[in-house]
């Protein structure tokens, strides 16, 4: 509550300062000025550590102590101990605003959560930060304020960092990759296997669907798209079969990650033309959930729980979702700069990959999580008195064969194309029927990165 | 087909109450081409009070008196100051989107409430805006008010010299033009796609003053033009479900806009400019100084 009432303080004071700036504009150049200043620029700020804003809290209240083993098959060697009291600066490039966003906000999170685990780990931002302005700001933070790893968390704001990484030998420079996995010793490239969670919520979505269609709002066809899609309907195919249900998915992209009023068309036709009854999203405003919410459909959220978090919505929509926790990829370059090592230079965790936070609770890199729990308690409470126990049971099994990095489905499925996707140079997308990967063989990171260019056999792509 | 319709209403609904706000003002000479920043300023205002509150009545209130805050802020600059209304308006929509990016981030999200009604499954502001249309219509060609204002957009020498307040009668339509506006933008964030994000709008701002341009300053053509854009909108994002197997998707998306540039060359031709200049106000936009 203290903590609630500061930040609520906090934001107050913001609103009353710009406030009192806005009441100061005479002209309009000024209001022209505040503009920029506020919805443009990025914002230099230090979090200090163990703050938190008020939708966020930093550990799940309500996480199932049952759901998580006592054992981490896969911890980061250090994590949980105190690591030499090197200085660590780790200065976050958020391509986006992090308030009220789903991936800058887990960054974000991660970050904060970082700086309360280690006293010797400084978490310092900029928000909203274009291509053109990442080498100019990561310069500062390294200059200013004694940066010394620099994550752009986003790949179009990350890459620039290449251009400096000879420049500053002895930092490390972090890009998320979408499609490029260029790396080098100080250079790293970092996703989650989200996949694994996406692949569970598609057991669920499948099992739920009483249609018999599901669809996709997605952005656009990317690598990064075209392989956590591939995860949920590698889920979704699966309990189908095992159901002998009949279900569609349909995907529809509406050509890139934020078009609000796109993307509630897209939802609502999906709804009424093509009768799907559960829909998820590969984009990024709220206009899926909210048409699911005002309609009575599943909802199956990404990237964050927003019911959580961000209060959006309520279980009574909101059948799963998943978490991300980067922290977990940031404190394995942490604890290798600690100790002077060079990181690995593609960084690719799953579930099997966790960390301890401060207050003893661990997180693994991705997980199902909904409404602040986690695992099979993640579904909700309605959603799950829909679906046949085998469902849970498949979904429970399987999610602890991944913590233990046991199973993985892109290793257990094979890959088969549908004979669409997105053709990359020296990389055509293959003909429908063909078998990319066959079943019972695990691919490499560079596959599962660079070379899942096509949907999966049996998807709908609306035109 | 029929849910394809009332989703292309619903949207004609957002362009359409906006535009005839700035028809209204447009036609008293006052050209606000910060449509999209008061749409966001109000919608955002509107927004923020219907979440709070939990109460439709408050955000449209709130989104209302935004609109003809901002509507007055507009008039202040372009009648009393007499400074360029092109300038103005692009200042008000670069405030729009700064001022509402900062404040509106806490509310990020989707609204919460139980969607707005519909009268008999069609949506309830497509027939506001056919009531607006209406009595736009009738307040501008009807009565002795909308010949004032009309006047006032056409020759406002002659107006004054007849007797009548052109600043006065400037500033009513500015402030009303705004609360129009603001209500289109409120209309959007609270009822057509109740789920706040920054910048929301993406540009349907200018759809509506463009509207304001191919209507020909006509109420009942301004409703027609959004009724068409919104179903040209809706079925370029879905052409299968009318036009299976012809063109791909990505010329559909394009469709809208090329037929915009059809229009433009429509417009342009000397027909048309003789047609349109006989029905553009005549100061539109242009800054008037009484004569001592």
């Amino acid at each position: 509550m203290t903590e609630q009432s500061r930040m609520l303080r906090q934001k107050l004071s913001r609103r009353g300062l710009l406030q009192g700036v806005a009441a100061g504009l005479a002209v309009p150049v000024a209001s022209a000025l505040l503009a920029a200043c506020a919805g443009g620029q990025a914002t230099p700020t230090t979090a200090p550590a163990g703050q938190t804003p008020a939708a966020q809290p930093t550990t799940p209240p309500a996480q199932t102590p049952a759901a998580q083993p006592t054992t981490a098959p896969a911890q980061t060697p250090a994590a949980g101990a105190t690591p030499a009291a090197k200085e660590v600066v780790l200065a976050i490039l958020h391509f986006s605003v992090i308030e009220g966003t789903t991936w800058s906000g887990a960054h974000d999170r991660a970050g904060k959560r970082l700086a309360e685990k280690y006293p010797n780990v400084k978490y310092i931002y900029r928000e909203q930060v274009g291509p053109d302005q990442t080498v100019p700001f990561a310069e500062e933070m390294i200059a200013k304020e004694g940066a010394n790893i620099i994550v752009g968390n986003a790949e179009f704001i990350g890459m620039p960092l290449l251009d400096i990484v000879d420049k500053y030998p002895d930092k490390i420079f972090v890009a998320v990759t979408t499609s490029d996995l260029t790396h080098k010793p100080n250079f790293i490239r970092i996703f989650p296997r989200q996949y694994q969670s996406l692949y569970l919520e598609g057991l669920i979505a499948a099992a739920l669907t009483k249609t018999g269609n599901v669809g996709i709002v997605s952005a656009y066809p990317n690598l990064q798209v075209l392989r956590r899609q591939a995860g949920f309907v590698l889920g979704v195919q699966e309990a189908a079969k095992k159901l002998n249900k009949d279900v569609k998915v349909h995907i529809k992209y509406v050509g890139d990650w934020y078009l609000p009023a796109e993307e509630r068309a897209v939802a609502e036709t999906l709804a009424t033309q093509y009768n799907c009854d559960v829909l998820t999203q590969q984009t990024d405003s709220g206009s899926t959930l909210d048409v699911c919410k005002a309609r009575g459909l599943w909802f199956v959220g990404k990237d964050m729980d927003t019911v959580c978090f961000y209060k959006w919505a309520t279980t009574d929509t909101v059948a799963i979702s998943f978490d991300t926790r980067w922290e977990v990829i940031y404190d394995k370059i942490i604890q290798a700069y600690m100790k002077g090592e060079k990181p690995p230079e593609i960084i690719f965790p799953g579930m099997e990959s966790k960390i301890t936070l401060k207050d003893g609770t661990e997180v693994t890199t991705t997980d199902i999580m909904n409404d602040c729990k986690v695992g099979v308690e993640a579904i909700s409470p309605k959603a799950k008195a829909e679906l046949p126990q085998e469902i849970i049971d498949l979904v429970a099994q399987r999610r602890e064969a991944m913590r233990k990095g046991e199973w993985d489905p892109f290793t257990e499925h094979a890959l088969v194309s549908n004979g669409t996707g997105l053709e990359v140079e020296g990389l055509p997308i293959p003909p429908k029927g063909t078998v990319v990967k066959p079943a019972g063989e695990k691919p490499t990171d560079e596959f599962l990165l660079q070379k899942i260019n096509f949907d999966l056999d049996g998807v709908n792509i609306l035109p | 087909m029929s849910s394809l319709l009332v989703i292309s209403l619903a949207a004609a609904a957002v362009f359409a109450i906006a535009a005839l706000g700035e028809l209204l003002e447009q036609r008293a000479g006052i050209l606000n081409v910060g449509l999209e920043g008061v749409m966001l300023l109000s919608g955002t205002f509107g927004f923020i009070a219907a979440k709070t509150s939990g109460s439709y009545l408050q955000g449209f209130t709130v989104a209302l008196l935004t609109g003809a805050l901002v509507g007055l802020l507009h008039g202040f600059f372009s009648i009393t100051l007499g400074s360029n209304q092109v300038v103005n308006g692009m200042a008000i929509w670069i405030l729009g989107f700064g001022l509402t990016t900062y404040i509106g981030y806490p509310y990020t999200g989707p609204l919460g409430l139980k969607p707005f009604p519909t009268v008999a499954g069609l949506p309830t502001f497509f027939l506001v805006a056919l009531a607006l249309a209406i009595a736009i219509w009738f307040l501008l060609f009807k009565t002795h008010l909308g010949l004032k204002l009309r006047s006032v957009g056409e020759n406002p020498s002659v107006a004054e010299a007849s007797g009548i307040s052109v600043t006065g009668l400037r500033y009513l339509a500015a402030i009303l033009a705004g609360m129009l506006v603001g209500l289109g933008g409120a209309v959007y964030s609270l009822v057509y796609n109740p789920v706040w994000n920054y910048n929301y709008l993406q540009g349907w701002g200018f759809i509506a003053l463009a509207l304001v341009f191919f209507s020909l300053w006509n109420p009942f053509l301004v409703v027609a033009g959004a009724v068409f854009f919104g179903i040209l909108w809706q079925l370029s994002l879905y052409p299968e479900l009318l036009f299976p197997n012809v063109f791909s998707r990505y010329i559909w998306r394009a469709m809208p806009f090329v037929i915009t540039i059809v229009v433009f060359i429509v417009l342009s031709t000397r027909w048309f400019r003789l047609r349109w200049g006989a029905t553009k106000p005549e100061a539109l936009g242009l800054a008037y100084q009484r004569e001592n």
